[in-house]
């Protein structure tokens, strides 16, 4: 595969993305800026419809952002008009995992430094931020088993089986984690204690999340036919 | 120079096999590329393009080795196909804004020039398009970036003889602004004829000819005779096709010549008249050829075959 760079075409290849994707992103936006206020206007007593709302707009951001660039892009046969130009399927690749981490991880970064301030002032105990960062990382890993599956595969099917096993996965990892007794022990403790465990799970958590974004090169580096 | 150069070029898939292609468009020529459904004219111009990797044999594009120069190569090509979709929810000026963006030497005037010549309005969305302008815009968001090869994979497949009739010639008038290469692929062998000077047939993923269009057409002869009784037809090596209906014998024969035609009358027949074909007689009689020369060399195996075992 050609390796020559054009960082030109990448760029317009992103900013494509990102004005497709504006309006429906514009609205996620404000769905967790809703859950946000919700929760500085409500304190608990609005807790869990802004957790709700929260990860909604999270996970509607990313889903959304990968079914409209990647797979809705392959089934409206408008791939053949990309790839006519002067990229190769890895300048492809690049473009569209960095809009969509723009799209899913700039929304991810914005609710989950919200989601700190909120937390830190707040009368729930300090105990439970690791917790709460493992939580949050585990959506954005989550989103990028998502988005490695509809670029790799790039197709509907496998982006719904993706979907699926991803939050039904995240689920019951979230479940383990808060079972073990290094997390246990602190959850619920006046301070944040940053332990082996946390450490360890958050390890994996980044370090799947690098092999992820790895794999979907590598992947479409091997493929022979693109359209 | 040659705008696109196919030496060899293999891909195999299950159920289909493209077998050691060769296909050559001198720079400034346009080749009409033919053949039926399924044949593989687009898997051709996939691998063409660097979208389909192939398994062996070697494909330039514009000196540049494919796929591993293909970004070099396809910023001088311009490429359309008949599955090929602008994006419906946007205007056709969100295109034009996405591709001024990529290429440096955009020309604005000659935008708007081209708008105005295909009748396109730029704030209208591409949902909103008849099938007619769509195909018109597709070809709009080639040529406007003036690549020096333009690759169509039936392009106007799906559009009515009119619309067909207008897009061909609107596509003419801007193509005579330059000197430019055209791979044309169709099996719509009325409108290759039209604009090619080149021709290649493909047909069950071999290329069954591939000529300079005039001297190719002017091989090709079909043959009126009338014979008698006793006639016994002689062994022609350009002889592609008989048919006999009572005393009436009519030969279709490649390589046409005065000496063919001389050795046709030492027979005994009488030649009544000698006609030229067109492009699609042309393609239906090398088709059939082919075909009923694949079977006898896949009968002829299989008898191979059996007695081995």
């Amino acid at each position: 595969m050609n390796t020559t760079t054009y960082p030109s075409v990448v760029r317009a290849l992103i900013r494509k993305d990102l004005a497709i994707m504006k309006i429906p992103a514009l609205c996620y936006w404000l769905a967790g800026l809703g859950a946000i206020v919700m929760v500085m206007t409500f304190g608990d007593a609005s807790g869990t419809v802004a957790f709700i709302l929260f990860v909604s707009a999270l996970v509607a951001t990313g889903v959304h952002a990968a079914m409209q660039t990647v797979t809705e892009e392959r089934r409206s046969q408008n791939l053949p008009f990309i790839m006519s130009l002067p990229i190769t399927i890895g300048d492809y690749t690049l473009a569209k995992m960095v809009a969509n981490l723009l799209l899913g991880g700039g929304i991810w970064l914005f609710l989950s430094a919200a989601s700190y301030v909120i937390y830190i002032g707040d009368s729930v105990p300090h105990g439970r931020v690791p917790y709460m960062t493992i939580l949050l990382v585990q959506i954005l890993l989550a989103y990028i088993v998502i988005l490695t599956t509809t670029i790799v595969f790039a197709s509907l099917v496998a982006a719904i089986s993706a979907i699926v096993a991803a939050n039904l996965g995240s689920q019951v990892i979230l479940w383990w984690i808060v079972g073990l007794h290094g997390v246990r022990s602190t959850i619920n403790g006046p301070e944040v204690v940053w332990n082996a465990t946390y450490l360890t799970v958050l390890g994996l958590q980044l370090a799947a999340i690098v092999g992820l974004i790895g794999f979907t090169f590598y992947a479409q580096s091997r493929k022979t036919q693109f359209i | 120079m040659n705008a696109i150069e196919c030496e060899r070029v293999c891909k195999r898939y299950p159920h289909f096999a493209l077998n050691n292609v060769d296909l050559t468009l001198p720079t400034g020529t346009v080749l009409g590329f033919v053949g039926p459904n399924g044949a593989g004219k687009s898997t051709t111009i996939r691998i063409i393009m660097g979208l389909v990797h192939q398994d062996a044999g070697q494909v330039r594009v514009l000196g540049q080795e494919m796929p591993a120069q293909q970004v070099k190569a396809k910023w001088d090509v311009g490429f359309v196909s008949e599955d090929m979709r602008l994006y419906s929810h946007r205007t056709l000026g969100f295109h034009l804004k996405f591709l001024r963006s990529i290429y440096p030497a955009w020309d604005d005037a000659y935008t708007r020039d081209l708008l105005d010549r295909f009748e396109l309005n730029p704030e209208q969305k591409v949902k909103g398009l008849s099938h007619g302008q769509r195909v018109k815009a597709a070809l709009l968001t080639v040529f406007v970036r003036r690549p020096k090869l333009l690759v169509f994979d039936e392009p106007t497949t799906g559009l009515d003889p009119v619309a067909r009739k207008v897009i061909l010639e609107e596509m003419m008038r801007v193509l005579e602004d330059d000197q430019r290469s055209i791979l044309f692929s169709s099996h719509n062998t009325l409108e290759v004829e039209q604009i090619s000077d080149h021709i290649a047939f493909i047909n069950r993923g071999s290329i069954v000819a591939s000529q300079e269009k005039e001297a190719f057409m002017d091989s090709w002869r079909r043959l009126r005779l009338v014979v008698n009784g006793d006639f016994k037809m002689p062994s022609l090596k350009q002889l592609v096709e008989s048919q006999q209906s009572g005393r009436q014998l009519t030969l279709t024969v490649s390589d046409f010549s005065e000496a063919l035609e001389q050795q046709v009358r030492e027979t005994g027949a009488e030649i009544r008249q000698v006609e030229r074909l067109t492009l699609e007689e042309i393609f239906i009689a090398s088709v059939e050829a082919h075909q009923r020369a694949a079977r006898a060399d896949a009968k002829q195996a299989d008898e191979n075959q059996e007695i081995a075992a």
